[in-house]
């Protein structure tokens, strides 16, 4: 076996920390983003390019007019996004710098977690430092690709806030030098299973911080506070968040139901038994059941709007569980965090 | 399910109120609960919660031993977890009883919805509503008057895009003033709704069928010994609960030889990096031997059966001789582990040593070093300084009276103690080839050698495969079903008096579905671009 | 004919379809060393006796091995005699209990020309002759530590246990098979009909 580059492993620290620098200042930039739009006024002309507008009109020699049936009851004057998540014109020269900082603190971050790979001659996801350190990247680019289909740039603070603490927690809670696997974690299924559960786990952010506003936003309606008050002002409506939410749980439970077909296809090759309940594998099937019983929720009378968003902020509590204390306190077959 | 909610209205009154129904009807209610989508939810959510207490409990199956510890250390509340079942979790009645419910729910709604589903994909759309308009996505086009476009032509248009765009189509009204064509497609998201469904049950039935069929044991091996399988072979043995002793594949295996490396990086000093058990396997009594290596992650495979490496420790070689003289037990005894250093627990017992037997408890360390106040500790997984440091015992080893005991156990209440840390004779420490005489003439002990050994778990389980199909499907179903959209649009034409035609279209999902609206504008684009461009080609042959 | 398979396993078989469905799911886990610490270190019987009529007994039981000494012994050793096959070693404790047993019945019927033989599983050969000094045990075992003779006799009528004795018939076929201690009285009456049997050879 070839042994561990110790001067990568000392670069790949190295790019961690430019990465999280990096990241403060993406971050301060969203929170500066945040607190501008609270102030800022719209201007009322210019409402945003509506689908209809766009694709309907009079053409050669078919005129043409489309409607969608959902009411539009709640284009405020003063809101500066509507419930497609369209928003309008509107100058955010402090967002801009959060995503163009952020793209560059996940180029650093990247380089980070790909030399310790290359230190170690494996997969950078054999323990807690590297879980922590790998997962913080695919939160941030998941985070990043989202805002190609959606400006969800409201979410930056919250998104860098989060990967600067798991960058934090990966370098103090859990240091780690670079080595090679145990001979448990020897296997390709290493590759498969745990990058799969760490994409998952970065939808699953995604969808949290999603539900959160969600609640946080239909509160205030309930209040009968305008939608347009406060730091939220830049949140989209509560139908839209809880929307795209379903739409990203969708995937994350696909991939999450993989995480466990494939963990189980490992377990049966390292232990003989596919399913014996260990720890983890409770807690994954736990997640797995919570994120299920959403999908349902939301089909299901009484259980959509706020009782689904519940369930899908238990969920991520429960991801976050299994991962962070499952991982470090409970005794079982998993205990290979590196601690 | 992940689809439609059930038509409004109609559950919610049987929800509240309970009807006056004879048993047959009570029956009927009940079931209709037990199939309801909110009762399914409830279940699932329950066993969620219910799965939860098997992680923060001690579980019987995995770890028996820790189990009765538990009860031992928690004399107050250890019996009462121990009613409720929670060492037991997953086989507890409250947990099964949750799963078969939601297992019979989940039947109850799948041959309905199977049935549905298969009527539907005979059928054909559904008739064009009356009011349009009233749908989420509307829109209307008006084909200015002089081209040659018809209602009728119109409607064949359509339905021509729609099923170019994979719509199942279907023209009514023909013949009127007002023709229309209805068309649906994505069927296929209820058809992977209930493949994925159906898929779970199959993975319930593939577990019971292992759980039955199926068994497991375990069994060490020393370095130079083998295994038959056969069942007097294990050390311990779980046949399922219709096990036949036929499903014994006759394989055998030899340990020639067990190599492990550990890492010598200053940061990561002593973590093992290699496992790697050297065997000679045998199908069968009259196939050839072979030879294969076995490793983590790695089971060798006799037809159905996998034979796992699961553990592995030292077998310290000893010899004892008994107070007359004779050998009383020569031969590697295998020591348990306790750390990452191998540092390891020690029973060494020789019941037929005369005049008395003889039992030895202690540690076996692989890299002995002595701390400053002279306790010895393992400093090292590799053995560059092997050492046993034993407490011995005199009389009744508890073997004579039948009772199987462990191995790896000796309960030394009754038995007179010769060495240890207190006693004036002190305790034994052993290094590589020496001899310790026992007090009193009892006897001696030697340390002969070392050897490893491997635990390994040898394992058949006929409802794996299936288990691996039915997830497999199940994951297809459902991405099949979280991606697919099931949408229904509807198109009608009809001839204004000025002699422009008028069409107007709807579109309705079933189901979650966000990209509507979407739709609605790519069909509305295709028709208009389709009807502009047949518009000009008219015009160009009809100056 | 008498028939007596009181087995706990099948009885067992007659479990709900939702037991069955429990064990399935309720899988052990198998860190080797925490569950050998826990449980017993074999399979023990349970003292459970099935006798073979003429009609239903299989074919001669053939197999050799190694006795401790180094001779070898065949099949051809027990052609025309009643044979008792005892599978056991030194630290089983039920083995411990029935050797005593055994070794008077070995000394009743050796006159009559059954022979004993043990088939050691787990022993050296040191520890093995501690054992039969201990119970004063005259008849010679084969070395089995490897399994070959288990894994041999699994295609006649397995031993499923440790202890396990098996009585073969003049014509070398399973007559009996006793899992867990053998009672003397029972194995006793056994061997006595067995001896009772003409001889294959003779009209």
């Amino acid at each position: 076996m070839t042994p561990v580059n110790e001067t990568l492993g000392q670069y790949s620290e190295l790019f961690m920390l430019l990465a999280a620098l990096t990241y403060t200042v993406s971050f301060i930039a969203f929170a500066a983003d945040l607190v501008r739009a609270r102030k800022v006024t719209t201007a009322p002309a210019e409402p945003a390019q509506e689908p209809e507008l766009a694709a309907a009109g009079t053409m050669g020699t078919v005129q043409w007019t489309h409607g969608s049936g959902a009411g539009k009851a709640n284009d405020h004057k003063d809101a500066v996004v509507d419930d497609s998540m369209g928003y309008k014109a509107l100058r955010r020269p402090a967002a801009r710098i959060g995503v163009a900082v952020g793209i560059l603190g996940l180029v650093v971050h990247a380089a980070g977690v790909v030399t310790r790979g290359m230190a170690a001659h494996r997969v950078p996801w054999g323990n807690m430092y590297e879980f922590t350190t790998t997962g913080a990247m695919l939160v941030m680019a998941v985070f990043l690709t989202a805002l190609l289909f959606r400006d969800l740039r409201f979410l930056g603070t919250f998104i860098t806030g989060l990967v600067l603490v798991m960058l934090m927690a990966g370098a103090i809670a859990f240091p780690t030098p670079v080595a090679q696997l145990i001979p448990a974690l020897q296997s390709y299924w290493l590759i498969i299973h745990v990058s799969v559960a760490v994409l998952s786990a970065a939808i699953f952010t995604l969808t949290f911080a999603l539900s959160v506003l969600q609640l946080a936003k239909t509160r205030q309606e309930k209040r009968g506070k305008p939608r347009t008050a406060g730091l939220l002002r830049l949140v989209p409506s509560p139908v839209s968040l809880e929307q795209l939410a379903y739409r990203l749980n969708a995937i994350g439970f696909i991939l999450w139901t993989f995480t466990l077909m494939a963990g189980a296809i490992w377990a049966e090759a390292a232990w003989g038994r596919y399913w014996g309940w260990d720890t983890k594998e409770v807690w994954t099937f736990v997640i797995w059941v919570v994120y299920a019983g959403y999908l349902h929720a939301r089909a299901t009378r009484g259980w959509d709007g706020t009782r689904a968003a519940w369930l899908s902020i238990i969920g991520y509590l429960c991801v976050i569980f299994n991962f962070a204390v499952v991982n470090v306190y409970f005794p079982g077959l998993h205990s290979y965090s590196g601690l | 399910m992940t689809t439609t909610k059930p038509p409004s209205g109609k559950t919610s009154l049987e929800d509240v109120a309970l009807p006056r129904l004879g048993p047959a009807g009570m029956l009927r209610w009940a079931w209709r609960q037990l199939t309801s989508m909110k009762t399914a939810l409830q279940l699932l959510l329950l066993l969620a919660v219910a799965a939860v207490p098997g992680s923060l409990f001690p579980q019987r199956p995995a770890n028996p031993a820790v189990v009765t510890q538990y009860i031992q250390d928690n004399p107050g509340t250890g019996p009462w977890l121990d009613r409720f079942q929670l060492f037991d979790v997953y086989s507890s009645v409250w947990f099964s009883a949750i799963y078969l419910l939601l297992f019979i729910s989940l039947i109850g709604c799948v041959i309905p919805r199977a049935v549905q589903h298969w009527k539907a994909l005979r059928s054909q759309p559904p008739r064009t509503p009356r009011r349009l308009s009233r749908l989420p996505e509307y829109g209307t086009m008006t084909v200015a008057a002089g081209t040659a476009l018809t209602p009728d032509r119109a409607i064949e248009d359509a339905a021509r895009i729609l099923r170019q765009r994979g719509y199942r189509v279907q023209l009514g009204d023909t013949g009127t003033d007002l023709p229309s064509v209805a068309a649906e497609r994505g069927y296929l998201k209820e058809a992977g709704n209930l493949v994925f469904h159906t898929a779970m049950i199959g993975v319930l039935v593939s577990i019971a069928v292992g759980g039955m069929f199926g068994y497991r044991g375990q069994k060490l091996i020393i370095e130079g010994e083998g295994f038959t399988n056969a069942e007097p072979g294990y050390d311990s043995f779980f046949p399922g609960t219709s096990f036949n002793p036929g499903a014994l594949v006759p394989f055998s295996l030899t340990l020639n030889n067990f190599d492990v490396t550990f890492d010598r990086n200053p940061a990561s000093y002593g973590n093992p990096i290699d496992f790697t058990a050297d065997m000679t396997v045998q199908d069968s009594p009259s196939d050839a031997p072979r030879q294969e290596t076995l490793r983590v992650n790695e089971p060798i495979g006799f037809g159905g059966t996998n034979v796992y490496l699961i553990g592995n420790g030292y077998a310290p070689e000893i010899t004892v001789r008994d107070g007359e003289g004779n050998i009383a037990l020569q031969g590697p005894v295998a020591s348990l582990p306790t750390d990452a250093t191998y540092n390891s627990t020690i029973v060494i017992k020789a019941p037929d040593a005369r005049p008395d037997q003889l039992g030895f408890v202690g540690f076996f360390l692989p890299t002995a070093m002595v701390d400053e106040n002279g306790v010895a500790f393992g400093s090292d997984p590799d053995p560059y300084n092997p050492q046993l440091n034993l407490n011995s015992y005199t009389g009744d080893l508890g073997l004579d009276d039948g009772n199987p005991v462990s191995v790896y156990q000796l309960d030394t209440t009754e038995l007179t103690q010769l060495n240890g840390r207190d006693l004036p004779d002190g305790g034994i420490v052993l290094g590589a080839y020496q001899t310790y005489e026992l007090p009193d003439g009892k006897g001696s002990i030697t340390f002969e050698g070392l050897k490893r050994y491997v635990a390994l778990d040898i394992v058949y389980d006929p409802g794996k495969a299936g288990a691996l199909v039915f997830t497999t499907l199940a994951l297809l179903g459902l991405i099949i079903t979280l991606t697919t959209a099931r949408r229904r649009v509807w198109i009608r034409a009809g001839q204004h008096e000025d002699g422009r035609t008028m069409i107007e279209y709807g579109l309705l999902a079933r189901g979650e579905d966000h990209s509507l609206a979407k739709e609605a504008i790519r069909i509305g684009s295709a028709l208009t671009a389709h009807w502009n461009k047949a518009n000009d080609q008219n015009r160009q042959a009809t100056p | 004919m008498k028939l007596s398979l009181l087995n706990r396993r099948q009885a067992a078989a007659a479990a709900v379809f939702a037991s069955l469905l429990l064990s399935g799911c309720a899988a052990e886990d198998p860190l080797a060393e925490k569950v050998n610490a826990g449980t017993n270190s074999y399979v023990a019987g349970d003292g459970s006796v099935a006798e073979y009529a003429e009609g239903i007994r299989g074919e001669t039981v053939r197999f050799s091995g190694q006795l401790f000494d180094g001779t070898t012994v065949t099949d051809d050793d027990w052609a025309g005699k009643v044979t008792v096959l005892n599978v056991w070693y030194a630290a089983c404790a039920p083995c411990r209990v029935e050797a005593p047993d055994l070794s008077a019945l070995h000394a009743d019927f050796e006159p009559q020309g059954v022979q004993f033989y043990g088939i050691n599983t787990r022993d050296e050969a040191a520890t093995a002759s501690a054992f039969e000094r201990s119970f004063g045990i005259e008849y010679p075992s084969f070395k089995d530590k490897n399994g070959q003779i288990l894994l041999a006799l699994t295609d006649y009528v397995p031993p499923q246990a440790v202890p396990t004795t098996l009585v073969l018939d003049k014509e070398g076929r399973v007559a009996a098979r006793i899992l867990g201690i053998a009672d003397k009285s029972t194995l006793e009456a056994i061997i006595e009909d067995a001896l009772a049997a003409p001889d294959p050879g003779k009209p």
